[in-house]
């Protein structure tokens, strides 16, 4: 079983975009949720993203490599960190990590977000 | 008999290296099964991030994930980790404090060898803020057994990914 058929069998076939989706709407609502209220954390996060004026238009973001923790029969905890594409199609890491809960019939959910 | 014996060198050299992977993929598993030092679940990230699924605890690596990406072999899902309190980066945590570090210093790292000083030092602030010596210690000592199973000097090339980003700007 690739990774993928793992991620999907938690989240849907259309689990990867889905994921990209989600990484697209990070607001500070969502940082707030879970507890990530650390100005200069938080100043960081904005910086990177305000290389483009309406979060993620201009700057490609894609599902990066991520790394897949079956947490139970239900639950998958997703780490990966936030690409961006560059001009020739490059996928470039980003320094910035998050965690996303898959579960089954369930809306996504933010765990973590860091360095 | 001589069925037993490669039939050719590349024949040869491929067992050895199958052979050698398969090594260090046992070493690299056992290395990453899960010890609590006072109360800090170390190990590897995976390992790491189910048992404490759900606690306010953040998997920190010991090495910074974004440092060492681009380094053969390196998996952030095998790399040494630890728990550190509050995932949510909440301020004056222990995680909150080793961030601080990596953020300030982690995208400046040219090789392994300063990476992993940047982990430690990491660690060494999050103890002012309530991480165990001991704790740290341990974390430490299994970072670099990983490095050491993946068979890298210290003065192999590290190129952390906001370095390379900050230099597109």
């Amino acid at each position: 079983m690739t990774d993928y058929d793992e991620l999907a069998a938690y989240g849907g076939p259309d689990i990867e975009q889905k994921i990209s989706d989600f990484l697209k709407k990070l607001t500070k609502r969502k940082f707030a949720q879970i507890g990530v209220t650390d100005a200069a954390f938080i100043e960081t996060i904005n910086e990177f993203l305000s290389d483009s004026p309406n979060t993620f238009t201009d700057w490609d973001y894609r599902l990066g490599q991520p790394d897949l923790v079956p947490i139970d029969d239900n639950t998958l905890l997703v780490l990966t960190h936030l690409v961006e594409i560059d001009e020739n199609d490059q996928q470039i890491p980003s320094p910035i990590l998050v965690e996303i809960v898959v579960r089954r019939d369930s809306p996504l959910e933010l765990y973590s977000v860091r360095f | 008999m001589s069925g037993s014996y490669p039939r050719t060198e590349n024949e040869a050299f491929d067992k050895t290296t199958a052979n050698s992977q398969d090594r260090i993929n046992r070493q690299i598993e056992a290395l990453g099964r899960v010890v609590w030092v006072d109360g800090h679940a170390i190990g590897s990230y995976t390992n790491v991030a189910r048992a404490t699924f759900g606690e306010d605890t953040s998997a920190h690596h010991v090495t910074q994930a974004q440092s060492v990406l681009g380094i053969p072999g390196y998996k952030k899902a095998q790399a040494i980790t630890i728990s550190l309190t509050d995932r949510s980066l909440g301020k004056g945590t222990e995680h909150w404090a080793a961030t601080q570090v990596q953020r300030r210093e982690g995208g400046n790292v040219s090789n392994l060898g300063e990476a992993k000083k940047v982990g430690r030092r990491a660690l060494k602030s999050a103890v002012k803020y309530g991480l165990s010596r001991k704790a740290a210690k341990v974390a430490i000592a299994k970072d670099k057994m990983y490095w050491s199973i993946l068979g890298h000097s210290d003065k192999i090339t590290a190129d952390p990914v906001w370095k390379r980003r900050k230099s597109r700007k």
